[in-house]
């Protein structure tokens, strides 16, 4: 039997029995929610406020460097809801820089990432990407993980392989409440100029 | 011009941009996290070379035949 005709206002309704595509519908399943540049004279932290709360998940994604030179790559500290207190935080990273390699895990400042830092090779950025998994979800504990690194044309880089999760001032226990801002601030200085944070949500199938 | 540092802010629910000044809170908690990530860093270094000191003293007793410590005996037993 051949197919006379397809409705197009039909074909995106969410129900499982509708998996037909016009080829024109967008389904906007992964939306760009906002995307900050750093201006000249950089600044000491990016912070994304008032998020929406509805997708299903985040994902930050990073191109940065930071002005301070001290260590090469800088961590990025990260933190939810304007909570700034570093035992609210848990950490656990791997890492490797072609030298050398190791884990770092702790009740410190989250490490969201790395960067490069005003002691590598100028103009080099770092990138990184964060998923922040069922961050309206105010059943589930928030947590956060990233993949970051850069490179320095043959000198010394890093990579990042990183876990986050938030935690309650003195409990010992993880914080469920929904994550509606986010902050990214530098070890090293502040985010060099031209340094990028782009926030996008993600849908999950209904 | 003021040497205070600034953060950038996105409203989400707007797209506006604001750039403000960090308060002074603000300022020593990024101080403190700075501070507290260089300590880290610190003890995880110092932890290393300490590991590292052990096996090079293990190995050396284990060539000239003399007993380990304990510690000793600890970095190179898995």
């Amino acid at each position: 039997m051949s197919i006379k005709h397809v409705s197009g206002s039909g074909l995106y309704t969410g129900a499982k029995g509708v998996k037909l595509w016009d080829q024109t519908t967008v389904q906007n399943d992964f939306q760009s929610i906002a995307t900050v540049v750093v201006p000249s004279g950089g600044q000491a932290t990016i912070t994304f406020s008032n998020i929406p709360q509805n997708f299903t998940h985040l994902q930050l994604r990073v191109v940065g460097r930071c002005t301070g030179a001290y260590n090469s790559n800088s961590n990025v500290f990260i933190y939810f809801n304007g909570d700034t207190t570093v035992t609210d935080y848990y950490s656990h990273g791997f890492y490797g820089t072609g030298a050398a390699n190791g884990v770092y895990v702790g009740n410190t400042p989250a490490y969201a990432m790395q960067v490069p830092d005003a002691n590598t090779t100028a103009n080099v950025f770092g990138g990184g990407i964060i998923d922040f998994l069922d961050y309206a979800n105010a059943s589930k504990n928030k947590v956060a993980r990233s993949l970051s690194g850069f490179d320095q044309n043959q000198s010394p880089g890093v990579v990042t392989f990183t876990s986050v999760g938030w935690y309650k001032a003195g409990t010992g226990s993880n914080i469920s409440d929904p994550i509606s801002s986010i902050t990214l601030t530098p070890q090293d200085g502040n985010w060099a100029q031209f340094s990028q944070a782009a926030l996008y949500g993600i849908k999950a199938a209904s | 011009m003021s040497d205070t540092p600034t953060k950038i802010i996105v409203d989400c629910s707007t797209g506006e941009q604001l750039i403000v000044p960090l308060t002074a809170a603000e300022i020593a908690a990024a101080d403190q996290a700075a501070a507290q990530a260089e300590a880290d860093a610190k003890a995880a270094a110092d932890a290393a070379a300490a590991t590292a000191a052990l096996k090079e003293s293990a190995k050396a007793k284990l060539v000239a035949g003399q007993p380990l410590t304990a510690e000793e005996a600890a970095v190179l037993v898995i």
